[in-house]
């Protein structure tokens, strides 16, 4: 026996006494889904209350969609149940066989008894051309029968532009929101199937669902502004010409003298006339020591202190006193 | 003969099946498989790629999984105008 197969050996026996077959299998039913047929149903009664039959069809169209979420997960509850008494718990032999089959399928297998670990290396992971690298799965068997089981990690991450933590739409902090898979993935676990399990989880980091992705493949590479937290477009960002800091078009500045644009930071508003106006097209009054837009100063100084300077400068009115009367 | 049938759509389950002596994959799968396209399932026998003429015999192992599964569950709808 090869080395790599005592590892394996040592592993499935660890695995196998960490079944826990009294477990009841996994049936989440498809309650989101029932709940949007039933207020699907409630508009289309209300579209033909109001005799609003374009409305109603859109709806039942709809309703068409929703329908086989619901009648489609019943069907395999309905035989998952029927097959419960038959349920078939991996034995010692199985699980060997998963974990050596795990090598076609996946780069790099690999056992660590001490930590209690499996963990498999996925192939690349490329969705809607957005590419997010390799994933390694790591089952902890000590906690075969915990929601936290295994992790899901990014082997060089890619994280979306907006959240660190989230390195696939469907992965935030190492956490694989299962979503469809959910149930088969805590069956497979709890059967000791530990090729199904690697394999589904894989399928998962394959698939994309844009509705209820932690971030959007469409946001992945996008500029998080730094001023007001939105995503935006590489195209529709600004490079303040100031500081060079990356902010939404919308948080950005045109100075009203030279018509680029800038951050917030970088852009005041012209004591004099109100414009605003970037730190090279704004000047300090000599005077009073605050800023002008160019156009608002005549040699340095403000047109309020060359007005108190005109004052100070012309001579005191004489005053014609009425020569006294005798 | 039987097999072991390992169904990971859905719920997924487990369960011993009897076929008739020479199903091959293909006949197999368009038998068990509500919608069955091929092109969106991974099918192993005994945990290892198959052609879909392949003969099945007693006591192997096939299993049938999905190649997309959502992330996450799509509940809401959008009406399309």
């Amino acid at each position: 026996m090869s080395r790599r197969t005592t590892v394996f050996h040592r592993a499935a026996v660890a695995t196998h006494s960490r079944l826990r077959p009294e477990c009841p299998p996994e049936l989440s039913l498809p309650a989101e889904s029932w709940a949007e047929c039933q207020r699907l149903t409630r508009l289309i009664e209300k579209a033909r209350r109001k005799s609003l039959p374009a409305a109603a069809r859109r709806m039942e169209a709809a309703l068409a969609v929703v329908i086989p979420r619901v009648t489609s997960p019943l069907h395999d509850y309905e035989r998952a149940a029927a097959t419960a008494g038959n349920r078939r718990t991996s034995t010692i032999h199985d699980i060997l066989a998963e974990l050596t089959a795990l090598d076609s399928e996946f780069d790099e297998v690999s056992v660590s008894m001490e930590r209690h670990l499996i963990t498999v290396t996925t192939d690349e992971v490329v969705l809607e051309e957005v590419y997010l690298g390799s994933f390694e799965i790591v089952l902890n068997w000590h906690r075969l029968n915990e929601t936290g089981a295994y992790e899901v990690l990014a082997v060089e991450a890619r994280p979306a532009a907006t959240d660190d933590d989230t390195t696939h739409p469907h992965v935030q902090s190492n956490a694989l929101c299962e979503g469809e898979g959910k149930a088969s993935i805590r069956n497979a676990l709890r059967d000791g199937r530990l090729y199904d399990f690697f394999v589904l989880v894989r399928q998962i980091l394959h698939s994309y669902n844009p509705a209820s992705a932690y971030v959007q493949l469409s946001d992945w590479s996008g500029i998080s502004c730094p001023e007001c937290g939105s995503t935006t477009a590489e195209d529709d960002s600004n490079l303040c010409e100031d500081c060079s800091t990356t902010t939404c078009i919308e948080c950005s500045t045109r100075c009203n003298d030279c018509d680029y644009r800038y951050c917030s930071d970088c852009i005041r508003t012209c004591t004099g006339c109100d414009e605003d106006t970037c730190s090279s097209c704004r000047s300090v009054c000599s005077e009073c020591g605050d800023a002008f837009c160019k156009g608002c100063l005549t040699h340095e100084i403000c047109l309020l202190c060359h007005e108190n300077e005109a004052e100070e400068t012309q001579p005191e009115a004489v005053v014609a006193t009425p020569a006294p009367t005798v | 003969m039987r097999l072991l049938c390992v169904n990971n759509d859905g719920a997924g389950f487990a369960d011993y099946v009897d076929v008739a002596e020479g199903t091959t994959v293909r006949q197999f799968f368009e038998e068990h498989v509500t919608h069955p396209n091929p092109s969106n399932y991974l099918i192993r026998v005994n945990r290892q790629p198959v052609t879909h003429d392949q003969v099945l015999v007693d006591g192997d192992r096939i299993s049938i999984t999905p190649t997309k599964i959502e992330g996450a569950h799509q509940a809401t709808v959008k009406v399309q105008r």
